[in-house]
């Protein structure tokens, strides 16, 4: 083989490499939580990255801190069943807080788990 | 060497590279979430590899179903244009209800699990469970007295089906419908068959935390299903390899009234009139997911023995038992099914 087929293979496989490491890095690294309302998707947090948030133009507020998350403050009504901030704090994948009346969820994504589904 | 030969060893290596990066990114399931139907948050998943678009195609369709039957079965609401359980509720004692054919079919499917569950799962404890609803919203404790006049009209056969002319009557005032034991499990199996009737496999139905597996995934494996632990809601109490089936749980966590340091749950025994005290929860795993929404309910109210015989006269159920104190029973196919 050339010098030129060399650096040709070394070029293609560079870019590839490249190509393979974007998509790496834009993939979600570590625990996040992702809230949604109705639905739809309107924040994601760091569940490694301690703080206080607040979620849907205020109706619910959510803390987290030490790697775990849960509602502090929510102005739902007091329904059968656990208001969203007694529902405990959640960690691991898969697990949600459900505030009903807001139509608010909060799920832990992005780490690793040993189930698929959870029956509830 | 050739320059073709170059080529194709580089595209080779190119696309193992692929593979093993793509990989990750390929076994993301498609996810929705929804929030308007039975009074609770559902997710549709699917692991079948399907594009964006047809992932969203198929919801609207699951969507379209679920807000169906929801409408059908909201006794608390009525709707334009329909006639639903609210509708019929509202003439007991009085006139007869035209209803569509759907809601026939679904009330002569509840009265047969009636009989099926010998009682324990009824669609006329309205009287009883309303005063229950009423209690939850209230942080209150329903009055005794009332929950005993109420027990009174809750026989299964003051709901009379006309099925000739589409019509149903609840024959006393103070009777009514409420189908909270089997509606969300009825509207997901009805969800699932849409499902496979257009050979959709791989997807699975979150309903409020009801779980209907519709076939098995792309590589013919099944999914590591977690059965929550009653008494620390954070563990599993089970964790199964299932597929194509429905796994459902009636537990005394998930909807009650605190009072005095005691909680009332939601599901009413119906020789009480009180919350069942027989277990934490109890997890039944079949096919059918209104069967299994059924079942779920009236194992709930049921002692283990009976529920066990009543299991083993259905055939193709497994179910799993957590008592108050821990203790966990099992039926015999539960065994094959552990992940561990």
């Amino acid at each position: 083989m050339k010098k030129r087929d060399f650096i040709f293979i070394g070029t293609l496989l560079a870019v590839a490499l490249i190509i393979l490491a974007i998509l790496a890095f834009t993939q979600e690294d570590g625990a996040y939580v992702i809230v949604r309302v109705d639905g739809k998707e309107t924040a994601r947090y760091n569940l490694l990255k301690d703080g206080e948030y607040i979620l849907n133009n205020g109706t619910n507020i959510l803390k987290i801190e030490n790697g775990e998350a849960w509602m502090i403050n929510a102005n739902c009504p007091q329904i059968s069943g656990k208001k969203c901030t007694a529902q405990g704090k959640i960690s691991k994948e898969r697990q949600t807080i459900t505030c009903l009346p807001n139509k608010l969820t909060v799920t832990v994504h992005g780490k690793d788990s040993d189930v698929d589904i959870i029956v509830d | 060497m050739k320059k073709a030969t170059i080529i194709i060893s580089v595209f080779c290596i190119i696309c193992l590279l692929f593979s093993f990066g793509g990989c990750e990114i390929k076994s993301m399931p498609h996810e929705k979430t929804l929030s308007n139907y039975f009074d609770t948050v559902s997710t549709i998943y699917s692991y079948a590899g399907d594009t964006e678009a047809k992932f969203s195609e198929n919801c609207r369709e699951i969507e379209t179903i679920l807000a169906n039957y929801h409408k059908l079965f909201d006794i608390y609401k009525e709707y334009d244009g329909i006639n639903n359980l609210c509708t019929v509720n509202k003439n007991a004692g009085c006139e007869w209800t035209a209803v569509d054919r759907e809601l026939i079919d679904f009330l002569l499917y509840a009265k047969g699990l009636y009989y099926t569950t010998k009682g324990e799962m009824n669609i006329m404890m309205g009287s009883v469970l309303s005063l229950w609803h009423t209690a939850r919203e209230n942080n209150a404790l329903p009055d005794e007295a009332s929950l005993v006049t109420a027990s009174e009209f809750t026989s299964i056969d003051l709901l009379e089906i006309d099925e000739e002319n589409n019509r149903v009557r609840i024959a006393h005032p103070e009777a009514s419908v409420d189908v909270g034991a089997v509606g969300k499990g009825y509207a997901t199996e009805k969800a699932a068959q849409y499902l496979k009737n257009k050979g959709i496999n791989a997807y699975v139905l979150d309903i409020g935390g009801n779980i209907r597996i519709v076939g098995n995934k792309p590589d013919g494996s099944g999914w590591i299903t977690g059965i929550k632990d009653p008494h620390d809601t954070s563990k599993f109490a089970e964790k199964l390899i299932v597929a194509n089936t429905s796994c459902v749980t009636s537990g005394d966590y998930e909807r009650y009234v605190e009072k005095d340091g005691v909680r009332y749950h939601h599901i009413i025994d119906k020789d009480t009139l009180y919350p069942a005290a027989h277990f934490s929860s109890v997890t039944v795993i079949c096919e059918d997911s209104g069967l299994a929404d059924a079942l779920s309910t009236a194992l709930f109210c049921m002692s283990l023995d009976e529920g066990q015989a009543l299991i083993d006269s259905l055939g193709k159920v497994e179910a799993i038992w957590v008592t108050k104190s821990g203790e966990k029973h099992a039926t015999d196919g539960i065994d094959e099914m552990r992940a561990e």
